[in-house]
């Protein structure tokens, strides 16, 4: 037995108690039932989206008649009933926007991309990249601006990893 | 050899091979109305009718009034609209500016102007201070967002310092010109392009006037697209818009109308988002929308 | 010094080598590489992938192999990502332009029995290992063209894992030689590759084709399948191979240069792909220099780096990356097209069983995928390694 032997050996072994550490490392974690609550909850949108779609409609324009007062919970009220539905969040998001709380709307983004891709899609009717593109801009150089004030702040740097994460979505890729 | 290409690539012709195509259908251009619908379709139904030729594919203009056109803008394709409302669509609904309008002694900018008459006496910002003032419509930058800035940095708080009232009625600018002039009001705040087109038209008498302030230099009327709309298609449309001619003509309702003429513009001219930084700050000053806190 | 690099004597340790070997090739290498052959190679896949990007392909992609083998597995069915669907020509025109310029050259020579199941695994494994770094090495290329400077750490990983593996090909790691099979072998992988062509041309219904995601980005299929068969057919005559190249480098050094043609040529090929890349980013503006908010990047940077280790380390063992397995295959070596159906299996399993990086980063699976993966390669060159011997006489073949 070589030295490359000797190597080998070594790497098989902490290549295989390091699988083993990641997937206990893994198991221990509580999974997400996000998923399964959201396939659950898209079969009833079937029959629950017309009242989405007027809610929707209606808190849209409320927005563009500046009526924050009353779009604001109406909101609230769709991603209440529809927590699962990408088009709760978007609105949220836009609410958000309009507030002048970039970091927070590109939170809702975030969730509207994650649970609907569509939104990043040029092809699809649903696409929204250009705006959260400018969304992000802006919130990007909001968060840089308060971690320049703050440079410790833990909790502003996760919403910075958030933007950045965004960034690479609307980026693209071939995956 | 030879033979197998050719057989190959009339095989390939021959199929129908999956690509980007541009998606033929009906694109809408929604106008932003100046001074009242009629006019505003009057004006650009050439240009709209000139793009369909150029481009061969059908467009339909729409005219839309100022405070309604952001709840419209998910149903258009293009946009023409003040530099304010693009400020407005660019962050809350993702429109992308393509070209910019030519028209005044400015080009492709235009700026707001606060005007008194001479004979009133006034003739500095600060004289404005208890005097009477009429605005333009709200969402227009060179007729109220521009002066209110102005104002603003002059320290004169408008709620407080003056009185005001935004006229009703067709033919906005020319509305507060005349107020003005006729002395129903002491100030007004004016488009420094309609102000130069009465002066031209030979409805006022420049001498009358006294300009008391200008506000900065911004991108004047322009030309969008929305998010839905192709980007290669839309690179096309900037394109044809870019190349229209003086003398470029186009046959609407039987008649042969030159395109640039009718829309009252000189021209079409390449325009960054950047450029728009301006009107942004100056909207963030004035609290006005998209940045209005409230 | 002539522009054109060709057999003369050897000397020295490269005689020595050339004796033992006898001068044995897999599939038959040209004797005169001339440097603009390579330039021109480097050229022509720098710039048509930066094209077909522009034209429609995914953004800093040109012609990812792992990305686009992934595209056909989901246009096969198998997976069921409906965004990944797509028989990409640029993967078709790779095999077909190879086979072409093959025959037309006299080049084209059916061979395999080289240990073609575990070139099928390791297939598997360079998938993989592409999939978490989003990106095969020819990606990784357009991705730092494009200014993506996380790219970088698979530039790392790629070439650690080259070196890994030229230490085993020292040690006497060997696959066992290939041997001459009849000619209709070697049609069976062009013959595929237009079979998909036509499914591609005449849309069956077993034939899924995504209408949105990335499947949904491509260019104009005449421009894919042309720029496939020119960039196919030029890395057949040279050899083209990004990790070919880098071993070249570890093995020879820069002083070799003068008397290594093809070490010269790849590292100009290369080096030309690169600058090309760059410039037509730069002119088309897709160059977006930065670190964070990349096109197919994430910040799983140890995994991008282990990712790229896997594809480094497996080519090697199988002397070629994935792009190099395509041309192989094209040319008449079936062990190479059974490195291709095993990176094909490989991009079903990375979207089956959701092994790829994402902006988000790489999931679980994919980092026990990764893990597993570099322990399989290391127990295979363990296995396959003939102790007290150095390089193998197939992996001589084509050496200067």
């Amino acid at each position: 037995m070589d030295w490359l032997d000797r190597l080998s050996l070594w790497a098989i072994v902490i290549l295989i108690i390091s699988s083993f550490a990641v997937i206990v490392g893994h198991v221990g974690e509580a999974r997400p039932d996000r998923y399964m609550r959201q396939s659950a909850a898209a079969t009833d949108y079937v029959v629950a989206n017309g009242e989405r779609d007027s809610m929707l409609k209606l808190a849209r324009q409320l927005m563009e008649g500046v009526n924050l007062d009353k779009a604001e919970p109406l909101a609230r009220e769709l991603l209440q009933k529809y927590p699962y539905d990408g088009q709760s969040h978007m609105v949220m998001g836009d609410v958000l926007m309009r507030k002048q709380e970039p970091v927070k709307a590109v939170s809702e983004y975030r969730e509207a991309i994650d649970i609907n891709p569509d939104f990043l899609d040029k092809k699809t009717p649903l696409f929204q990249g250009k705006k959260i593109k400018t969304a992000v801009a802006e919130a990007l150089a909001e968060i840089d601006r308060k971690i320049s004030l703050a440079p410790d702040d833990g909790s502003l740097k996760r919403e910075r990893k958030m933007i950045y994460y965004l960034q690479r979505r609307i980026a693209g890729s071939c995956g | 050899m030879k033979r197998a290409v050719i057989f190959f690539l009339v095989l390939l012709a021959s199929c129908n091979a999956p690509s980007a195509k541009e998606e033929k259908r009906t694109y809408k251009i929604g106008y932003m109305i100046c001074n009242s619908e009629q006019e505003t379709l009057h004006r650009f139904k050439p240009l709209t009718a000139y793009l369909s030729k150029k481009l061969d594919v059908p467009f339909e203009a729409s005219a839309i009034d100022t405070v309604d056109f952001t709840r419209q803008v998910d149903t258009l394709d293009f946009t023409h609209t003040n530099s304010l409302l693009y400020v407005i669509m660019n962050r809350n609904h993702g429109v992308e500016i393509l070209a910019a309008e030519k028209a005044g002694s400015n080009g492709a900018r235009a700026k707001g102007l606060i005007i008194t008459l001479k004979k009133s006496g006034i003739r500095g910002v600060s004289n404005l201070k208890g005097k009477s003032m009429v605005f333009g419509p709200m969402l227009g930058p060179t007729s109220y967002m521009s002066q209110l800035d102005i104002l603003l940095r002059n320290g004169i708080d408008p709620e407080k310092d003056l009185t005001y009232s935004i006229p009703p009625g067709s033919y906005k600018h020319e509305k507060v010109i005349y107020g003005v002039l006729f002395g129903k009001y002491d100030a007004g705040a004016a488009p420094l392009m309609d102000f130069e087109r009465m002066v031209s038209d030979g409805r006022i008498d420049r001498n009358e006037f006294e300009v008391v302030a200008e506000g900065e230099l911004i991108p004047y009327c322009n030309v969008a697209v929305t998010q839905k709309v192709d980007d290669g298609f839309a690179k096309r449309f900037k394109q044809a818009l870019l190349d229209i001619k003086k003398d470029d003509t186009v046959e609407v309702d039987g008649e042969v109308v030159k395109v640039l003429e009718r829309a009252m513009v000189d021209g079409y001219t390449d325009v960054q988002d950047k450029d728009f930084d301006a009107v942004r700050e100056m909207a963030k000053r004035t609290n006005m929308p998209p940045y209005q806190r409230f | 010094m002539t522009g054109d690099y060709c057999r003369t004597g050897r000397k020295g340790i490269l005689g020595k080598i050339w004796k033992r070997s006898n001068g044995a090739t897999t599939s038959g290498e040209p004797d005169c590489y001339p440097k603009s052959l390579f330039i021109l190679t480097g050229a022509v896949i720098g710039i048509s992938g930066v094209m077909l990007s522009f034209l429609g392909n995914p953004a800093s992609t040109g012609f990812c192999v792992s990305c686009f083998m992934e595209n056909i597995a989901g246009s096969l069915g198998l997976h069921g990502n409906t965004r990944m669907q797509y028989l990409r020509p640029e993967i078709i025109g790779f095999v077909v332009g190879s086979f072409l310029m093959a025959v037309y050259k006299k080049e084209y020579r059916a061979t395999g029995g080289s240990s073609p199941l575990l070139r099928y695994l390791v297939g598997i494994l360079l998938i993989i290992g592409c999939a978490v770094f989003i990106g095969c090495p020819i990606k990784m290329v357009f991705r730092l063209a494009a200014g993506d400077l996380t790219a970088l750490i698979g530039v790392g990983g790629l070439a650690s894992g080259v070196y890994v593996g030229l230490k085993f090909l020292e040690g006497g790691f060997s696959l066992g030689r290939p041997n001459q099979l009849p000619a209709a072998n070697a049609l069976l992988m062009p013959g595929l590759m237009v079979l998909l062509l036509a499914a591609l041309l005449w849309k069956p219904v077993f034939i899924s084709l995504s209408t949105k995601g990335s499947g949904a980005q491509y260019a104009p299929v005449i421009l894919s399948l042309v720029a496939g068969l020119g960039i196919g057919a030029l890395a057949q005559r040279t050899g083209f191979c990004i990790t070919g190249g880098i071993s070249r480098f570890f093995l020879w050094g820069p002083r070799e240069f003068t008397v290594c043609p093809k070490t010269t040529g790849l590292a100009a090929g290369m080096g030309s792909f690169f600058l090309f890349a760059l410039v037509a980013s730069l002119l088309t503006g897709q160059f977006s220099p930065g670190w964070y908010g990349q096109p197919s990047s994430n910040d799983s940077h140890l995994w991008n780096f282990l990712g790229m280790l896997i594809v480094g380390f497996g080519s090697v063992l199988i002397k070629g990356c994935p792009f190099r397995q395509l041309i192989s295959a094209g040319q008449g070596d079936t062990d190479s097209g059974a490195a291709v159906l095993g990176m094909l299996t490989g991009a079903a399993l990375v979207q089956n069983w959701g092994l790829g990086g994402n902006a988000a980063g790489t999931p679980f699976e994919g980092k026990v995928a990764v893990l597993f993966s570099l322990c399989f390669l290391f127990i295979i060159g363990m296995l396959y390694r003939r102790r007290g011997e150095t390089f193998a006489p197939e992996f001589q073949a084509g050496l200067d």
